[in-house]
């Protein structure tokens, strides 16, 4: 169905603008790697934007973004986002899961079942399946909402920042999620502020400043020796917003 | 003083008595109320889900006039059921003018709007909650629908208790279209103003008691409902 010479993502043109102001410019991105592409940035750089607008969360103003060589609204897409802030609904953590979750039938079988307690048990609220899940604690909302995009097996995975408020244990722990999840073939996009994580996950990274992409490179140039003056700055940690 | 203490004592006897007449008129109120409220529900509750999520022509026509229909008079709505059930209306063959049919028909439009307008409400407010993370899971529409009506269980058992409320206490519309018959349509709020109107104060002090004590169960009901709903985070 899908050709394998079509980039992953191919972004032209995109813009998005608010009140008259322009947020996110991209006049060519192109993410043909297999692995990890990290996403850095000051915060307002407009990272959790360009992510949005790769979902379809936000429509762009201008502009195309084509995954998988199909435009985004096509059925056979199978793509999901963690978003920054977890969305949970008013059930359980197990409701949580399997409400959202796409089955074969209008009922849960026993495997489907199991596979949806597998992976909560992994992310470690395997013993907090019918507590409520608003009254997880911050940590444990962000698993859980990895949890959900992690189970269907998509072919593209957005996260934002979804080791923000997690300790340190529990972040390898994602890592090693995310990895395995890269590795059974999804194109992983991650969104964060940890530039030591960006390096432990990165295949490819980019710099996103001012609603601008300011650098697309490999992991190890983009670290050891960056092109632009944003990205040696943000490295240092001397760039201001 | 002394006359209305006579009149308490004499209404708490019929009740604690089990007055077969009061608890046959209590029974028939019940019943027609519950049927017209859950046959409103089956109805108001996926129509009140659908107006909150999509955003077709006509919608907020049709918010509109069920936000008016809201609080629609019911003897108004009692005399639009009898212009439709009398015999040369255009539903009269169907003779059910003066039975309990004609006051569920009645009841059943006075609670229909308050249903799905209130649900369309909580299903607006639900649906920008959540479409965000509808749009990032893909979530498909009849999965959504599941969600909805799961999600704002508690506010639709609330919903519930709301429509009762107006179903059980409501005595224009049933005295309209049911006639207050006795053994066949004499509801109690039609038998309340009825005996009151003969004088035969105790039976209409039991009813009012009854009905006081209904309305306050299901208070008592909506109160611990919010508290449940608080204390497990589904608020
Ligand atoms: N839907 C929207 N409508 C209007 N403005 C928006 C919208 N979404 C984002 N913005 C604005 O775009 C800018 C970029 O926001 P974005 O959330 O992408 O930042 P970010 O890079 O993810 O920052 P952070 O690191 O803090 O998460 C911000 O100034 C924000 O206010
Ligand atoms: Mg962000």
């Amino acid at each position: 169905m899908t050709n394998k010479k079509e980039p992953k993502i191919e972004i032209k043109d995109l813009k998005f603008c608010h009140n008259g102001k322009v947020l996110l410019c991209v006049d060519y991105l192109r993410i043909d790697s297999p692995g990890i592409t990290v996403i850095v940035g000051p915060n307002g750089a407009g990272k959790s934007l360009l992510l949005k607008l790769i979902q379809g969360i936000e429509l762009p103003s201008a502009g195309q973004i084509r995954l998988n060589g199909l435009p985004i609204s096509d059925k056979r897409q199978s793509q999901s986002m963690v978003l920054q802030t977890p969305i949970l609904m008013r059930l359980s953590v197990y409701q949580n899961m399997s409400m959202c979750f796409e089955r074969k039938n209008f009922f849960i079988s026993a495997s489907e079942k199991q596979k949806i307690i597998d992976i909560l048990s992994r992310v470690g609220l395997g013993k907090k399946l019918s507590a409520p899940a608003k009254l997880l604690s911050g940590g444990e909302k962000q698993k859980l909402s990895l949890a959900r995009s992690l189970i269907s097996n998509p072919s593209i995975l957005l996260v934002d920042e979804p080791t923000s408020t997690i300790d340190p244990n529990t972040t390898m722990l994602i890592e090693g999620l995310i990895k395995d999840q890269s590795k059974k073939g999804t194109k992983i996009i991650f969104v964060t502020h940890d530039i030591n994580q960006a390096f432990r996950l990165a295949s490819d990274a980019i710099m996103i400043y001012q609603g601008k992409i300011v650098e697309q490179e490999n992991v190890i140039s983009f670290f050891e020796n960056p092109k632009s003056d944003f990205t040696k700055n943000y490295l240092a940690g001397k760039l201001l917003v | 003083m002394q006359f209305i203490n006579e009149t308490l004592s004499l209404a708490w006897g019929l009740i604690l008595g089990f007055d077969s007449k009061v608890f046959e008129i209590v029974w028939l109120s019940l019943k027609v109320s519950l049927t017209s409220l859950i046959l409103s529900c089956l109805f108001a509750i996926p129509l009140g889900i659908i107006l909150g999520v999509y955003k077709f022509v006509g919608r907020n026509f049709v918010v509109l006039i069920l936000n008016t229909l809201m609080g629609l008079p019911p003897v108004v709505v009692g005399l639009s059921v009898y212009l439709l059930l009398s015999r040369s209306g255009p539903m009269g063959w169907m003779n059910f003018l003066y039975t309990p049919y004609a006051m569920i028909i009645a009841q059943f439009i006075l609670i229909f709007p308050i249903i799905s307008s209130l649900t369309c409400q909580k299903v607006e407010e639900l649906n920008s909650e959540y479409k965000d993370l509808f749009v990032s899971l893909r979530v498909k529409k009849t999965q959504q629908f599941l969600i909805f009506f799961l999600d704002s269980r508690f506010a639709l058992l609330t919903i519930f208790l709301a429509g009762f409320g107006r179903a059980i206490s409501e005595v224009g519309a049933v005295i309209i279209v049911g006639g207050n018959i006795d053994h066949v349509t004499r509801m109690m709020t039609t038998a309340i103003a009825m005996h009151t109107s003969q004088g035969d104060l105790s039976l209409a002090m039991a009813l009012g008691i009854i009905l006081l004590l209904i309305a306050l169960t299901v208070n008592l009901l909506v109160f611990s409902l919010r508290l449940f709903v608080k204390r497990y985070g589904y608020d």
